[in-house]
């Protein structure tokens, strides 16, 4: 029997750690895509796998802080449409592409910060508030662009879907960009602290000072600029803008930061792990059209890693509780000094730890 | 203590709850939106238009009435559209195969299609703990790739089914059409449950306040379980109606049908923070809803407009909810502090706790439920 001091074994740790988890499953996709197919670790197809899915992977990132504030944006998809139609019709009358851009990306923030203030000035739940933007949104952009697609001009998309030294492409460097600049947001700035106390207890964050309407507000302004910067994505990869593009992808955006280890609950959740759950998504994604699996089929491998992921992450946390109630009954029978231990989980204490305690 | 007369409590009383009476917002509401189109709209009043009317309502009516069972308990099933494509397809396709097959068949198939899928919603969210939204939401994902695997870009058309089923939709009784008799048993059996028996009443205890009702003995997880069970067999049922209503079905049947129904629910006057609400209130949220689709299509106004106006009564409504509920609270506190007796004033829905937004209403405001 193991004495109270001493910390956790390796096997616990690493089951503590969702982003080993993350390579380990990283490792078995990258193989069965190899089984797949010879071409699967050419250079080439390796820097172009996720270019398909990087428009996801920007709605995800700025979907994440949203997230790990205790709220949820299920409007990013809609948002996205409306920026791409605006963006293609004013260039379509017109209007400089750039500066298209730049107004498409302006709506785009616009129309998240909106869902912020919703919330925040009346206090709805944001389900409530981005299940009827969602649906008003996709309205918007049907009502500017009815039926057809409008195409985009090269200028444009020769930018957007270009290769540096013709290896690396752009669209992926803008990604991983994304990725340092709301890492380093979230993990090393006052705003990023705010949206996790505000995710762990919107009540304490309130009484320790921080600003909480403002923050909420945004962190859903950043969930629309970031659906704007992946409208953009689309339109330079697929070069063409429709009012329903992107309108069944919310399910694979909300796997990607589920599978990130991002706690749906709100207050934990980090940036690598979300950038490994999108490689992941992405290698996956690979897979099936190098597999020819039919494309209806992806939906439903992508729901099950989200179960999955959902259900792994539960079971995470009744084993931290199991594992922290094994800890105090031994500590029980061996007389005292356990709190050293608990400590050592990794796992702190929580409420019914000390409850456990008084009744003893 | 102030003293209030009598006569004049039980008007305050009554003026008070017909203003509250949730209906009311929506009965009104419709007598506008008729009135409006009866004017603008010369084929409004048709008798054809108001049987479609009233055979296009009775789908939503009764699988908001299942949405209802869940969002009374503060959660949300977004699965109800992909159940009522393949259990409408399954249910087809048993039509389809075998003409002889006495009807009770498909609709029991359909329906337990949609059992299958509200357990495992029911599990995830109940047992597993998963949010409702997340949960259902991978749910309407599987069960959309299903559908579409399964049609495999076909479904079952007109031609592949019985005259006998054909004629049975058409067919009515007292002038309502059959479709409707469904929708109304449905939401009178729904309705009577939740007023009368006691599980029912235990949903509007949990959404109301979970941990109290988890204190008092409820066990909040079999109830959530049962209501994410029954939702999935509406929508099932649902299915059948579908079949019934269009005769064929495709992949994209029931696409967005989620959205329809939640809509319908909220204006209907169920609180979508849980609590309060009725399965009837839901099926004339239903009418409210199915009335403006058929509307704008008589005044060929584009049919996105529906999904714009449908996103924005959600939002308004919600909004709507949370401001009177803000009021209301005020008033009862300001009732207290003069030190009314304040046994008469009326309960508030749902007492606020912690203040967390310093808005003075956000009783719970995590998000992901």
């Amino acid at each position: 029997m193991r004495s109270a001091g001493t910390p956790p074994t390796l096997l616990r740790r690493l089951w503590l750690r969702w982003e080993l988890l993350l390579i380990a499953l990283l490792i078995g996709t990258t193989i069965w895509c190899a089984t797949l197919s010879p071409v699967f670790f050419h250079l080439f197809n390796l820097l172009n796998l996720p270019l398909p899915i990087i428009y996801i992977g920007l709605m995800a990132l700025g979907l994440m802080p949203v997230i790990v504030a205790g709220d949820i944006d299920i409007s990013v998809t809609s948002t996205l449409a409306v920026s791409a139609v605006t963006c293609a019709q004013l260039w379509q009358s017109g209007v400089n592409i750039w500066l298209s851009v730049i107004v498409a990306l302006l709506v785009a923030t616009a129309l998240g910060a909106f869902n912020g203030i919703l919330c925040s000035l009346f206090g709805v739940t944001s389900l409530a508030i981005t299940l009827g933007t969602m649906g008003a949104y996709s309205g918007i952009a049907y009502a500017i662009l009815p039926n057809g697609a409008i195409g985009l001009p090269s200028n444009f998309t020769n930018v957007v879907d270009a290769y540096i030294a013709n290896k690396v492409p752009v669209g992926l460097l803008f990604f991983a960009g994304c990725c340092l600049a709301i890492g380093v947001l979230l993990h090393k700035t006052p705003f990023g602290r705010y949206l996790y106390m505000q995710g762990a207890s919107p009540e304490v964050a309130r009484f320790t000072g921080v600003p909480v309407r403002r923050t909420r507000v945004l962190a859903f302004g950043l969930s629309g600029f970031m659906a704007g910067l992946a409208s953009v994505a689309y339109m330079g990869y697929f070069s063409e803008a429709r009012s329903d593009i992107a309108s069944t992808d919310l399910i694979t955006v909300i796997t990607i930061v589920v599978l990130g280890g991002i706690d749906v609950y709100g207050g934990s959740g980090a940036m690598l792990g979300l950038v490994l759950a999108f490689v992941l998504v992405a290698e996956v994604d690979n897979g099936m059209d190098l597999a020819n699996l039919p494309a209806p089929l992806e939906e439903v491998v992508i729901g099950s890693i989200l179960v999955a992921a959902l259900l792994f992450g539960r079971s995470r946390m009744a084993f931290g509780r199991f594992y922290r109630s094994r800890l105090l009954s031994r500590d029980r029978r061996s007389g005292g000094e356990g709190a050293g231990a608990i400590e050592s989980t990794g796992i702190s204490s929580g409420p019914e730890l000390r409850h456990v305690t008084v009744n003893d | 203590m102030n003293h209030v007369s009598p006569a004049r409590t039980v008007v305050r009383g009554m003026v008070r709850n017909l203003v509250l009476f949730r209906e009311f917002v929506v009965v009104l509401f419709l007598a506008v939106l008729i009135t409006t189109f009866s004017f603008s709209a010369s084929n409004f009043f048709s008798v054809t238009n108001w049987q479609n009317i009233l055979t296009n309502v009775s789908i939503v009516a009764v699988v908001g009435a299942g949405e209802t069972l869940v969002v009374l308990t503060r959660r949300v099933d977004i699965s109800v559209g992909s159940i009522v494509g393949l259990s409408g397809y399954i249910c087809a396709y048993i039509i389809a195969h075998d003409h002889g097959m006495p009807l009770v068949v498909p609709v029991l198939a359909a329906m337990g299609v949609g059992l299958g899928i509200g357990v495992i919603n029911g599990i995830l969210v109940a047992v597993c703990g998963i949010p409702a939204i997340i949960a259902t939401l991978a749910m309407l994902g599987i069960g959309r790739g299903l559908d579409t695997v399964m049609t495999g870009g076909q479904g079952i058309q007109t031609y592949q089914l019985p005259n006998s089923f054909m004629t049975f939709s058409s067919r009515d009784l007292i002038g309502i059409p059959f479709l409707g008799w469904i929708a109304i048993v449905v939401v009178l059996l729904s309705t009577l449950g939740l007023r009368f028996v006691r599980s029912g009443r235990d949903l509007y205890a949990i959404g109301s306040n979970p941990a109290a009702a988890l204190t008092i003995g409820i066990p909040v997880g079999r109830r959530v379980f049962s209501a994410m069970a029954l939702s999935g067999m509406l929508a099932g049922l649902g299915g059948f109606i579908y079949v019934a209503q269009y005769d064929s079905v495709d992949a994209t049947a029931g696409l967005g049908f989620e959205f329809t129904v939640i809509t319908a629910v909220v204006v209907g006057g169920v609180k979508f923070m849980g609590g309060s609400g009725t399965t009837v209130a839901a099926a004339l949220g239903a009418l409210l809803v199915v009335i403006v689709q058929d509307g704008f299509i008589l005044l060929k106004v584009s049919e996105f407009w529906v999904l714009f106006l449908d996103g924005f009564a959600i939002v308004a409504a919600v909004t709507f909810d949370a401001v009177v509920t803000r009021r209301l609270q005020d008033s009862l506190i300001r009732a207290r502090r003069r030190g009314n007796d304040y046994e008469d004033t009326l309960p508030a829905p749902g007492i606020r706790q912690i203040d967390a937004y310093g808005d003075g209403f956000s009783e719970d405001n995590a998000a992901v439920r």
